[in-house]
């Protein structure tokens, strides 16, 4: 990996409010252009770390940089180059589309001229009309959405922080956003996302599991899979209600397992000991191997964190 | 310092929409001041009038011309189904509230008593109000020394003879006294409530982060947000002072110019408070809250209602840390004397001390707030 290709870099970053550690010793890298994403429960400190990133907090410990300036005592510099959309609903209700693209551009000092040319750019990327006359309360979630989003690009910055994006929208919505998301990456502009949705975090260039405060796994989708699940899971569906008897066999085995709708997942390390338990139900259920979702990744990740 | 003219344009286009917006905010804003201004200068008069006053006499000449008088004066009424002549308990008036003031002749009949002299005339006052009733024995003292020189007696002794001149206010007309002073009231509680909830709201709906992470200062953000309130301070005054000249006849002797200043520094100073309370409250119930807190002592200390003279010197120093006093002041010596220059400036440079300090203030809990 390139060192110029590292834009932001987060070194043992504690943010601490009074005794309480919302980010409790962080350390990562992002990459220019990338899609970073940032996974976790509420509470987990993703959203602490995006506003100490963006310049909002102040960190305790450790240090926070952009293109190796540190962000606290170069706001002046790095504001202008950084895009947020907050997790709050940043547009004022009562003010139309474009009023609120001219607030907003007015805070960058950009003139009229440049607003107007920005927004009907941005108005074509997220796919709504140039001209919505009714002040931003009277539409739909999803759209005040994109509205929201093509008000923190106005500026046309170079990192863009999505914090909770798509959380509350529909599905459609969602689908329509990771699209814009992707797109943003392709014209070259870094991303860093946070979501709880753990299906749109396979979107993402590379993720970073957040719980309680720290990162407990990073990396691509597809190598934190393979990381935590060296073997892939196993899928257990059951022709015969079999199903209780068995999980009592393997639990006698000392394998664990989980119920997914009419199906029971198990992650076995020792395949022999598997099929001896298996063995007086055999022919009642079938057994295949699954890919292992993100969530499972998750789980694995904060369980393995939890037994330490 | 970084100040710049593009983004306090957006601010003020931005904050003048919202309120134009809003039929409530106009309301707030326009309609409450003035209709405040002109229904307390008229309702609050502390002149005494409508004195329900009996002459308790065996009719006669002077009876009849000191109650004629009273009457002509406008400020005793008559009360309705009483004859003077057939009292027999002057007290039980008062008592029962027929009546507030009753002047008892002597058996003999005020005549004898005037021609002999030194003799008192007794009159019964409903004292329960003090400050009142002094003033309705002062009327009724000089309306019987009027009487009773007009009919060639010498009332020596008891009434000293005035020669009052009335200066500035000819009609002591309380209306007059008292718009000048509501105009700042008024306009000082818009400024405070609707200024400091202003920027309450923005952390209240998070619309506070967008400012805090785009590249615009502190300064840029507190003027933004209290500039587009600070016209419409003035706008306000203007259009008080517009209607007391023109709908309540109040003269209006002053320069426009000396009005500017004091408005524009009383503005000020109502902005510095509203942005320190919204320095430390997190919503816009809170600002109003604290609104109400600050205001309910400021105007009661203001000078508006009680004059600052009568309030006992361990409590006076609470008036003169009070922004709207200075205000107050001015601008009755302005409106009703014509504002003289010393008087002033005297006031305008207290105004403008405790102004810098409230914005150093604020500017300080701003921007330690925001980092």
């Amino acid at each position: 990996m390139n060192e110029n290709d590292i834009v932001i870099s987060v070194k043992n970053l504690v943010v601490a409010f009074g005794d309480f550690h919302a980010v409790d010793g962080v350390s990562f890298d992002v990459r220019r252009g990338e899609i970073f994403g940032f996974l976790g429960a509420n509470g987990a400190g993703k959203t602490t770390t995006i506003r100490t990133i963006c310049g909002i907090l102040n960190p305790s410990e450790g240090s926070v940089t952009v293109d190796g300036k540190d962000v606290s005592s170069s706001t002046a510099v790095l504001k202008p180059r950084i895009g947020y959309m907050s997790q709050k609903f940043t547009l004022y209700p009562d003010l139309s589309v474009r009023e609120n693209m001219y607030f907003a551009g007015s805070l960058y000092g950009m003139s009229p001229k440049q607003i107007d040319e920005r927004a009907r750019k941005l108005m074509d990327f997220i796919g709504l009309p140039q001209r919505i006359p009714d002040p931003v309360s009277h539409l739909s979630g999803g759209v005040k959405q994109m509205v929201a989003l093509a008000s923190s690009l106005l500026h046309d910055p170079e990192l863009v922080f999505l914090d909770e994006p798509t959380a509350g929208t529909s599905p459609q919505t969602r689908v329509a956003f990771w699209a814009l998301i992707r797109r943003l990456a392709e014209m070259g502009k870094t991303v860093f996302v946070t979501t709880h949705y753990m299906d749109e975090a396979e979107y993402c260039g590379r993720i970073a599991l957040m719980e309680r405060g720290k990162i407990v796994a990073l990396g691509t989708p597809q190598k934190l899979k393979e990381q935590f699940f060296p073997v892939k899971p196993l899928e257990i569906a059951f022709h015969a209600p079999v199903q209780n008897a068995l999980r009592e066999a393997l639990k006698q085995a000392g394998i664990e397992s989980a119920v997914f709708g009419n199906h029971l997942r198990v992650r076995v390390s020792d395949r022999a000991a598997f099929e001896r338990a298996c063995a007086p139900f055999a022919g009642q259920f079938s057994v295949k191997e699954v890919e292992p979702t993100l969530e499972d990744v998750f789980l694995q990740a904060v369980s393995g964190r939890e037994a330490k | 310092m970084k100040l710049r003219a593009r983004t306090l344009k957006g601010f003020f286009v931005k904050e003048i929409i919202q309120i134009l917006r809003d039929p409530k905010m106009i309301f707030a804003i326009f309609f409450i001041p003035v209709m405040q201004t002109i229904m307390f200068g008229l309702a609050l008069t502390s002149e005494v009038k409508n004195i329900k006053f009996v002459v308790v006499s065996k009719p006669g000449k002077i009876a009849q011309e000191i109650e004629n008088r009273a009457l002509a004066s406008g400020w005793f009424s008559r009360v309705e189904g009483i004859n003077g002549a057939q009292v027999e308990d002057p007290e039980a008036l008062i008592a029962s509230h027929r009546a507030e003031a009753v002047l008892v002749a002597p058996p003999e009949g005020f005549e004898k008593a005037l021609e002999r002299g030194n003799q008192s005339i007794q009159l019964l006052l409903n004292a329960t109000n003090a400050q009142r009733a002094q003033q309705v024995n002062g009327y009724v003292q000089q309306i019987v020394a009027e009487v009773a020189r007009a009919n060639g007696y010498s009332v020596g002794g008891g009434l000293i003879d005035l020669d009052m001149r009335v200066l500035f206010n000819h009609y002591m007309d309380t209306t007059s006294y008292m718009v000048p002073a509501l105009l700042v009231m008024s306009t000082f509680i818009v400024l405070l409530v609707v200024g400091g909830m202003a920027i309450a709201k923005e952390k209240e709906t998070g619309t506070m982060e967008k400012l805090i992470v785009s590249p615009c200062s502190v300064e840029e953000i507190m003027l933004g947000k209290t500039l587009p309130y600070f016209v419409i301070g003035l706008c306000i005054v203007g259009l008080i002072l517009f209607i007391g000249v023109a709908g309540f006849g109040i003269p209006f002797r002053g320069s426009l110019w000396q009005i500017t200043v004091n408005s524009v520094l009383f503005a000020v100073s109502a902005l510095a408070c509203a942005l320190l309370i919204s320095t430390v409250v997190h919503t816009q119930q809170q600002a109003m809250m604290a609104s109400v807190l600050y205001l309910m002592p400021a105007i009661l200390l203001s000078g508006v209602f009680f004059p600052v003279a009568n309030i006992p010197p361990v409590f006076r120093w609470m008036c003169y840390l009070n922004p709207m006093t200075y205000s107050v002041v001015n601008f009755r010596a302005i409106i009703l004397k014509g504002g003289d220059a010393a008087f002033f400036w005297q006031n305008c440079l207290w105004l403008a001390l405790i102004s810098a300090v409230l914005c150093a203030a604020a500017y300080k809990n701003f921007k330690s707030k925001l980092n």
